[in-house]
Parts: structure tokens; C-alpha cells; sequence
């Protein structure tokens, strides 16, 4: 199935070439940073995580959020995700190994990473967060692979395939859960501390990774012949629009506990994220972009006629993405730590060299996803010429 | 068996494997935390240290506890302050004890310099999260250690850390080091580091750097005690006696075994 | 497989090619290098034998290295000999193994490995100053902002120097007390 991916029209190379070319750039600075240390970050004691983490946080959201079309294909038997939901297993594939490499990049020694399997640590959410992205990455592997080959030559997957499908939707769960108990299980960062952390970023997971396999979806449909159909695409902008709501409200909830109880501890940190505290507020032009898009695209998204416009679809899904990437990115992880426990208030921004390799990350997902669905669009032409 | 019967079955049979799972899972996590707690049964030692704040209060002291730590171990001298790495310094009364001081107090309270380094806790949060053991609870003597070869510098027991006593390599740190000891390792770039009650010097006998240096000031004496919180008869254990201490941030459970005498 | 007769033939005829240095020293019985570490003079022996040594010092380094750090143990009982040493890369390896140089790096070049021991652990050679040499992007521009680094990094030289003769000769120190 692979030989397919070595098909495709001048967009398909041209897209390639491009993706290659930051790769490479984002490789020549990740040389730099291997040889000079994360002294090339603007990380510092203060704010040990920054861009790589926030990156990561989002994009297990993303990675997760493929259980909104397994789940409904799967076990309601919901056939028009039928051709949508090997975009969402593909999706997953890609946004779980950029996950790992944005944990990769952030490590101080990334030649022991081994250490965390030859030194299996039951008491650390990281060793499970490690377990459980390799796991789904697997999973979403075979399963994507397995139902898609079978399709491609006209019969029924394996039977062992379907007990891996139904494990692999609490496994969507498990993911964002844990990498939430990353930060929630810490009584240092007050901002994080907080029970309603995993269930916030699954309803931001569900809202932001169904946009973009919206977007995905659309432009699929504009330069291919492969079209997953109208009425998927509504149903995920039904899904959306339901989690955007509920992240709204868990996001209400949260500031209200932090806000009422007038703990200083809580307040500081929303104080820094939303007005900046002592003068020092990078954040806060971000966040109230973030808060604006979210809530606009909400009020928007409430209005079925709006909701079934494609075209207007294809202005708020973006706007839901840079809301969310905003919110549970920057906003989340570099405000825990602002300020420090002895209250001190070091910002953070990152350097062009953190962002190059970010960048660099971002095409390999890009790289890997371009190719997936390259082989997804040659094998349904194959099948269905036109 | 129709097809939404079938499927609340499905999703029902899962959650009961999840729950039957979650469980047992739960009551050992339950357990594993209540033995972490300072109510389990008490390490037949633990090193602790006790700082009394109005002796620590002249720049003599203060500077000749944290030179002798920092020559000991090799500790580098990075003029970025975020980038820098310390295993004891001081921070201002206020920000130490945030929780003690109220707008009325005393400005000339609030800035009183106070020594900080690892609190060796009880219950310490860097080795709950650590994903390698580089970071452990040695079950001898109760040092948080650090394992400089293992550290994948994950930089998780940074976040996790209440106290912001450890350190990250950004850098090689050798340039910065004024005079390097050869006798003491070094670090490299990419692992975090921080204080470790000096565990080289106790297994030969001796106090910890800074203790030992500023037992040697006239001014200094009974700034810094160390000793043994399990032995009822060590000098800290009658410190703590006879005179009103406190920790750190008690309220987080972690127990440190760093106390100050206010 | 299609040609599978030509493939299988490429892969063994590279598979041998690959592997000539291996036959062809085992063939001919003398390798063309050796590479050749001065042992410390005045020495007779190592902890253990010199076979030993040969194969398994990265071995025991790493057990060593677990014993100290991690079960805090100090002293190692020579097998073959049944001495004690202090189990530690720099008080005992290193002080006959003086030079790095001379005896670690000849046989770590020749077999391309760099083991990261010195990037924290000090030559013996090196006592005294370092020396000071600012490497790669350090100088990074809000460092270089400040005015006058130069007396600035004199004075703190300075305070060094200063804190350098205030230092107490601390040989034997201050037993833990009760």
C-alpha cells in the first residue's frame, strides 16, 4: 500500500518538497540545540517548560480527538464517518508522533530517553504518558492500516481488529486524562491543581481536533477527488460545537472557583494570565485573543444556518484552532508557573530557535499526514475512478 | 438483540472492566501514598537541618555557607539569574514565607535574607514524578538524591518542586566554574542538579559543607545544625525542643526536614 | 520474489566485503594497528586482571557507578586479588590513570567510542585552573547588555580570591555532632 503514496500531481510533490524544506531547517536548529544545550530556549529556572510542552498538551488533544469518529462509527454504527474516520486514525498517527517528538526536543539528555523503559517508574504520570502515546500510536497504526488495506482489496478486516477498536476509544480517553494528571497532580503549581483539568481538555480536544479535521476534510475535498460528504461534516461540526460549549463552561467553572475564593494562591496566576501582574503580562494579548475567537466562534457555531455554510465553517474552525492552541498551550503551561513558588515573575517567550524546531515538528506530523492521506486519496481513486 | 441493545451492552461490559480494573488500582495508589505520608513508619534515619534565621542574617555568614557549597560541588557562577543554578542562596522573608507575612509587616521583616536549599521532604514531589529514579529517597538516612547519569533532564521535578530549590544544566556548566575541584564531579549540560546534604561528606563523618563553614565563624555558630530527626538525642532533635520552628509551605503535606528558627 | 537469486547473491557478496577488515585480520593473524595505552608506571596491577580490565571496565564502572550513587556503598573487594578499594572514578581510576590522553583515549579513538565520563567527572591532569573558554552562543545579548562586564567579572573574581583566603584549612572537620 505504500507504493501509493508515490503518485500524486505537482501540489502533492510541491507539498512534500515543502515540508522537507523546514524539516531541514528545523533540524539545523535542533543541531544547535543539541550542541549548545536549551541555553538556546528562553526557558529558564523559573519556567522550565514552555512552546515544546504547550505544543505537546495540544496536540494529544488533537491525537484524542479521532475518538469522535471512531466512537461513532464503531459502535452506533454511524455510516457517513465511514470514509471520515480513516482521516481521523490517520490524524491521530500524526499528531501522537509529533507529541512525542516535542517531548523529545524538550529533553536535557536526549540520548538516555531509554532510561524511562529501562527504568520503569510506576509512581510517574510521564512514564504513563509515554506508555499510553506509544500505545495509541500503535493502535491507531494497525487499526488505520488493517481496516483501510482490507477496504482497498474489497473485504472485511481481520477479526481480531475489532476488540483493538473498541480498546482504542478509552485509550483516546486515557491519553488526554493522563497528560492532564501531568500537571494536576502537582501541589506546587496551584494552576494546575485543579480535578477539572482532564475533563477540560478533552471538551478542548473535542472541540480542536474535529476542526481540524474539518478543515482537513475540506481541503481534501478542493484539490481531490475524495470527498467524505456533506453530512459527515456537519456531524462534526455538531460535535464541535457541543465541546466548544462544554470547554466554555469548564473553563467558567474553573475561573469561578479561582475567582470567588479570593485564594491568592489561585488568583495570581489568573491575574497574571488575563490582566498581568506587577507590569509583566505577555500573555494576557494572547489569551483575550484566544477568549474572543472561542467565544465568537461559539455564538457563531450556535446558529445552524451558519454551521451549515461550508465556506463560513472553514473561517471558524480556524478560529476555534488558534483559540484552543492559545488557551491550552501557552496559557495553560507557562501560567503555572508564573508566579514561581516564591513568587517571583520570570516571563517566558520563545526563541527563534525554539520556534524553528517547533516548526521542524510540526512538518514531519505535516510530512506524515500529507503521505497518509496521499495513499488514502490514490487507493479511493483506485477504487471508485472517476 | 438489536442493534442499540447490543451496543449498551458492549459499552457496559467496558465500563465494568474499566471500573474492575480501576479498583484494585485505586486502593494501591491509596496505600502507596499513605506509606509516603509521614504517619508510615519513621526512617531509622533522616538527616535534617535546622537554620536559625537571626544567626544567618550577616553577609559573612550567609556569603561563606554558600561559597563553601558551591566550591565543594563544583557549583558554576552564571550571571543570568533565570539561567543560573544554586543548591543553597537566599531569598527575602517575604517570598520564603509568603504564607507568614500580611501587608502590615514589618518591610524591615519582609526583606530579611533567608537560606534556602533542598528540603529533603518526607514526601518529596521530585521523586513522585521523576519517570527514571534519577531522583529517589535514599531509605537510610532520607537524602533526596540525585543520579547525574540517569537524569534525562525531563525537567518534571522542576515543575513539581514547591520550593524552587533545583537547578537545570541549560549549559555546560565548566566555563562558569571559577576553580574546579577536581575531586567533585562536575555536571553537564542537560540534567538537573541540586543540594544533597553533601551525602560524600557524611559518609565520611563529616557535616555538610555549609554547616562546617559556618561553624567556623565566630559569628556563625549555631547558624546551621545538622543531625540525625530520628535520634532523640541529636542536636537538632533538641533544637526543635526547646525552640519555636517552622517549615516550609507545611500545608502541601511534603514534610520537609529543613526547619528555621524565627 | 522476483530475482530472488540476484538479490541473495548481492546481499552475501556484501556481507562479505562488509566484514573484510574482521576476516582478513583473522586470516592473516596480525592486525595492522594496535593501539597501544601507556600504562601508569610504578604499577603492577589494576583492581582486577588485566583481561578483565580489558573487557569489563565499562562494566564495572557502571556497576560502581549504581553501588556509590545509588546504594551508597563505597568500598569494592577485588575479586582476583582481594583488596579493597574506593569505588570512585576519580580518587581511584584516575590516580594511576593520570593521563587521559595516553591511556583512556588511544583505545576509545581507535574503537570510535566516546564514553561521556569527562563531561562531568575532572582529569587529574587538569588541577588547578581551568581554563576559561567561552564556548558557543553564551553570549547571548542580555548578557552582554550590562555595562562594563569586564570589572564586573573582576570584581567577582576579586570576591573569589578574597573568599579563597578566608577559607578555613578544614582537614580533619567537625564530626557530626550530638
Amino acid at each position: 500500500m505504500l507504493d501509493k503514496a508515490f503518485s500524486g500531481g505537482k501540489n502533492y510533490w510541491g507539498l512534500v518538497v515543502f515540508w522537507f524544506a523546514i524539516i531541514l531547517a528545523g533540524m539545523w536548529a535542533y543541531a544547535i540545540q543539541l550542541s549548545e544545550g536549551l541555553i538556546v530556549t528562553g526557558l529558564s529556572r523559573d519556567v522550565p517548560w514552555g512552546f515544546y510542552i504547550s505544543q505537546f498538551t495540544f496536540l494529544v488533544g488533537v491525537a484524542a480527538s479521532a475518538v469522535m469518529v471512531v466512537l461513532p462509527y464503531y459502535l452506533h454504527h454511524y455510516k457517513a464517518f465511514g470514509r471520515m474516520v480513516i482521516l481521523g486514525e490517520f490524524l491521530a498517527v500524526s499528531a501522537v508522533l509529533m507529541c512525542m517528538l516535542f517531548i523529545f526536543v524538550d529533553m536535557g539528555q536526549p540520548m538516555r530517553v531509554l532510561n524511562v523503559v529501562l527504568h520503569p517508574t510506576l509512581n510517574s504520570v510521564m512514564f504513563w504518558d509515554m506508555t499510553v502515546l506509544f500505545g495509541y500510536l500503535i493502535l491507531n497504526l494497525v487499526i488505520g492500516w488493517m481496516t483501510f488495506d482490507a477496504e482497498r482489496k474489497g473485504g472485511e478486516p481481520p477479526k481480531w481488529i475489532k476488540p483493538l477498536i473498541y480498546l482504542s476509544i478509552p485509550w483516546a480517553v486515557s491519553i488526554h486524562t493522563v497528560t492532564a494528571f501531568l500537571y494536576s497532580g502537582l501541589e506546587a503549581r496551584s494552576f494546575w491543581m485543579t480535578a477539572i483539568l482532564a475533563p477540560r481538555f478533552l471538551a478542548s480536544a473535542f472541540a480542536s481536533g474535529p476542526s481540524l479535521l474539518i478543515i482537513l476534510a475540506l481541503i481534501l475535498r478542493k484539490f481531490t477527488t475524495f470527498d467524505v460528504g456533506s453530512e459527515a461534516i456537519q456531524k462534526l461540526a455538531v460535535i464541535v460545537t457541543y465541546a466548544i460549549a462544554i470547554n466554555v463552561f469548564f473553563v467558567a467553572v474553573e475561573l469561578f472557583t479561582g475567582l470567588y475564593s479570593n485564594i491568592p494562591h489561585h488568583l495570581q496566576h489568573f491575574e497574571y494570565l488575563f490582566l498581568g501582574l506587577h507590569g509583566k503580562g505577555a500573555l494576557v494579548p494572547w489569551i483575550w485573543t484566544s477568549q474572543t475567537l472561542i467565544a465568537l466562534a461559539l455564538v457563531l457555531m450556535l446558529f445552524p444556518g451558519i454551521r451549515k455554510n461550508e465556506v463560513l465553517l472553514a473561517i471558524i474552525c480556524p478560529a476555534i484552532i488558534i483559540g484552543i492552541w492559545i488557551e491550552k498551550g501557552m496559557g495553560l503551561i507557562v501560567t503555572g508557573f508564573i508566579p514561581s513558588p516564591l513568587e517571583s515573575i520570570t516571563e517566558y517567550a520563545p526563541t527563534g530557535i525554539e520556534l524553528t524546531i517547533a516548526l521542524g515538528v510540526y512538518a514531519i506530523g505535516f510530512l506524515v499526514l500529507t503521505v497518509l492521506y496521499r495513499i488514502v486519496v490514490n487507493v479511493r481513486e483506485g477504487l471508485n475512478p472517476s | 438483540m438489536d442493534d442499540s441493545r447490543r451496543s449498551f451492552l458492549k459499552k457496559a461490559g467496558l465500563s465494568a472492566l474499566g471500573i474492575g480494573a480501576g479498583f484494585p488500582l485505586l486502593r494501591a495508589s491509596v496505600r502507596a501514598l499513605q506509606d509516603e505520608s509521614e504517619q508510615a513508619a519513621p526512617l531509622s534515619k533522616q538527616w535534617a537541618m535546622v537554620i536559625d534565621i537571626h544567626k544567618c542574617l550577616q553577609p559573612e555568614v550567609i556569603k561563606t555557607c554558600i561559597e563553601a557549597c558551591h566550591r565543594e560541588h563544583n557549583v558554576p557562577d552564571i550571571e543570568d539569574p533565570r539561567k543560573d543554578i544554586e543548591w543553597i542562596r537566599t531569598e527575602s522573608f517575604e517570598k520564603v514565607f509568603a504564607d507568614q507575612t500580611h501587608p502590615h509587616t514589618q518591610e524591615s521583616i519582609k526583606q530579611l535574607p533567608v537560606m534556602i536549599l533542598c528540603n529533603h521532604c518526607a514526601s518529596p514531589s521530585c521523586v513522585r514524578v521523576c519517570p527514571t529514579k534519577a531522583t529517589w529517597k535514599r531509605e537510610q538516612d532520607g537524602i533526596v538524591m540525585m543520579d547525574m547519569h540517569r537524569c534525562i533532564g525531563c525537567r518534571y521535578c522542576i515543575a513539581a518542586c514547591p520550593y524552587g530549590a533545583r537547578s537545570f544544566n541549560w549549559q555546560d556548566p565548566r566555563p562558569f566554574i571559577q576553580e574546579i575541584r577536581p575531586e567533585y564531579p562536575t555536571r553537564t549540560k542537560g540534567v538537573v542538579e541540586k543540594c544533597t546534604f553533601c551525602f560524600e561528606r557524611i559518609a565520611k563523618g563529616m557535616v555538610p559543607a555549609c554547616v562546617e563553614a559556618c561553624q567556623k565563624l565566630p559569628q556563625g555558630a549555631g547558624a546551621l545544625t545538622f543531625g540525625d530527626l530520628a535520634d532523640a538525642n541529636s542536636e537538632v532533635v533538641k533544637i526543635l525542643r526547646e525552640k519555636y520552628t517552622i517549615r516550609r509551605r507545611p500545608g502541601l503535606g511534603t514534610a520537609p526536614n529543613v526547619f528555621y528558627v524565627i | 520474489m522476483y530475482d530472488s537469486g540476484k538479490i541473495i547473491g548481492g546481499l552475501v557478496l556484501f556481507t562479505v566485503a562488509a566484514a573484510f577488515p574482521v576476516w582478513y585480520t583473522h586470516a592473516s593473524g596480525k592486525a595492522g594497528y594496535q593501539p597501544n595505552p601507556v600504562l601508569p608506571e610504578g604499577k603492577t596491577k589494576c583492581v582486577e586482571s588485566k583481561e578483565y580490565m580489558l573487557s569489563e571496565h565499562m562494566n564495572l564502572l557502571d556497576e560502581w557507578r549504581d553501588l556509590v550513587v545509588r546504594e551508597g556503598q563505597t568500598t569494592y573487594v577485588s575479586t582476583a586479588y582481594g583488596d579493597e578499594y574506593e569505588m570512585s572514578f576519580t580518587k581511584t581510576c584516575l590516580d594511576c590513570h593520570e593521563k587521559k590522553e595516553e591511556f583512556c583515549d588511544k583505545c576509545h579513538t581507535y574503537a570510535d567510542v566516546t564514553p561521556y565520563c569527562w563531561d562531568c567527572h575532572v582529569e587529574k591532569t587538569a588541577t588547578g585552573r581551568m581554563q576559561h573558554v567561552r564556548v558557543g552562543r553564551q553570549s547571548k545579548p542580555d548578557m552582554l547588555s550590562n555595562a562594563e562586564p569586564s570589572r564586573r567579572g573582576a570584581a567577582r573574581l576579586e570576591d573569589k580570591d578574597k573568599a579563597m583566603t578566608a577559607r578555613i584549612d578544614s582537614e580533619p572537620s567537625a564530626v557530626i555532632g550530638r
